[in-house]
């Protein structure tokens, strides 16, 4: 007698095109941030002006947000697979 | 001392389980011993917190992305030129980028969220439809929904080809009361047993035991206190 599996949850599909989509997002948060200075619009040494400041902020926050956010879909998942998982 | 004790306990019991019947002895139903119904498997929920991140994470940028259509004239970056600066075309075209991928990746998130909240259901359909790499060349098969396990189809099927038709079937060596034996004969009609009984297992190790105690009831019952074997 082979005791009972226990319950184990399917596991659903994967949304691959959107972990895509937020990891261009992440790219274009950096590009960005280098966009001033690879294209010569920010002179070295001179002081930022506001659409560098501008870039550069929202750059900033657009790769941090895409990033923290395919993390925290990563770990939430490698969570769900631990606890229910086959 | 302690085995005289022990018979004197139980001699006004004993008495009264003769005095019902004096063949049999009373017992309870097998059934109401064990437990016929296995225990519901509780489904887990389904993983809704990581496309709810991505949603949140899509939806966050999308807004930046808003921001970056509206800053250049917000903050005014011509200063009165005739022509519209380089900085300008930038942040409009990366601003009108991020805001469609975003939008996208906010879609897809939903999507998945509210196919992974439908419920169980709708994620094991979604299971069934992707492709299973079949079991190996000389592994045993797999059991089908609504079939028993080979182990179990023979534990049903051999019974009832060694007992003539419109019998009883003996399924424990246990002497049950007449109304209990009645009632399991209509108990397979009215509820019939899953395939795969759990509690089949358990019936199995407990049907000698319960025999055991059946014969030493009956051995009390037969000889009478102060009577029997010592």
């Amino acid at each position: 007698m082979t005791p009972l599996p226990p319950p184990a949850a399917p596991s659903p599909r994967t949304p691959v095109a959107a972990l895509v989509g937020l990891a261009l997002l992440g790219i274009l948060g950096g590009w960005l941030i280098a966009a001033p200075f690879a294209l010569g619009d920010q002179p070295r040494g001179a002081a930022w002006s506001a659409a560098t400041r501008t870039d550069v902020v929202t750059g900033a926050a657009l790769a941090g947000t895409a990033v923290l956010g395919l993390l925290g879909y990563l770990a939430a998942a490698v969570a769900w697979l631990a606890r229910y998982g086959r | 001392m302690t085995a005289l004790a022990h018979s004197g306990a139980h001699g006004a019991g004993d008495r009264a389980v003769g005095d019902h019947t004096a063949d049999e002895p009373t017992l309870p139903p097998l059934a109401t011993w064990l437990p016929v119904e296995p225990c519901p498997q509780v489904t887990p929920p389904g993983p809704v917190l990581a496309p709810y991140l991505g949603l949140v994470s899509a939806v966050l940028c999308a807004l930046g992305g808003g921001w970056l259509l509206l800053a250049p004239y917000a903050l005014d970056y011509r200063h009165g030129a005739e022509r519209t600066p380089r900085t300008t075309e930038i942040d409009l075209g990366t601003g009108a980028a991020v805001v469609a991928l975003a939008i996208v990746s906010a879609l897809l998130f939903a999507m998945s969220l509210a196919r992974r909240l439908r419920g169980p259901e709708a994620v094991e359909r979604e299971a069934e439809r992707e492709p299973v790499a079949g079991p190996e060349f000389g592994a045993d098969p797999l059991p089908i929904d609504g079939e028993a396990e080979p182990s179990v189809l023979v534990r049903e099927t051999a019974a009832p080809e060694t007992v003539a038709p419109g019998k009883a079937v003996p399924q424990t060596v246990v002497p049950e009361p007449a109304e209990s034996a009645g009632a399991r004969e209509s108990a397979p009609e009215s509820a019939p047993e899953p395939p795969a009984d759990p509690g089949s297992a358990l019936r199995d190790l407990l049907t000698p035991l319960v025999a055991a105690l059946a014969a030493d009831l009956k051995s009390r019952s037969d000889h009478p206190e102060g009577s029997g074997p010592r």
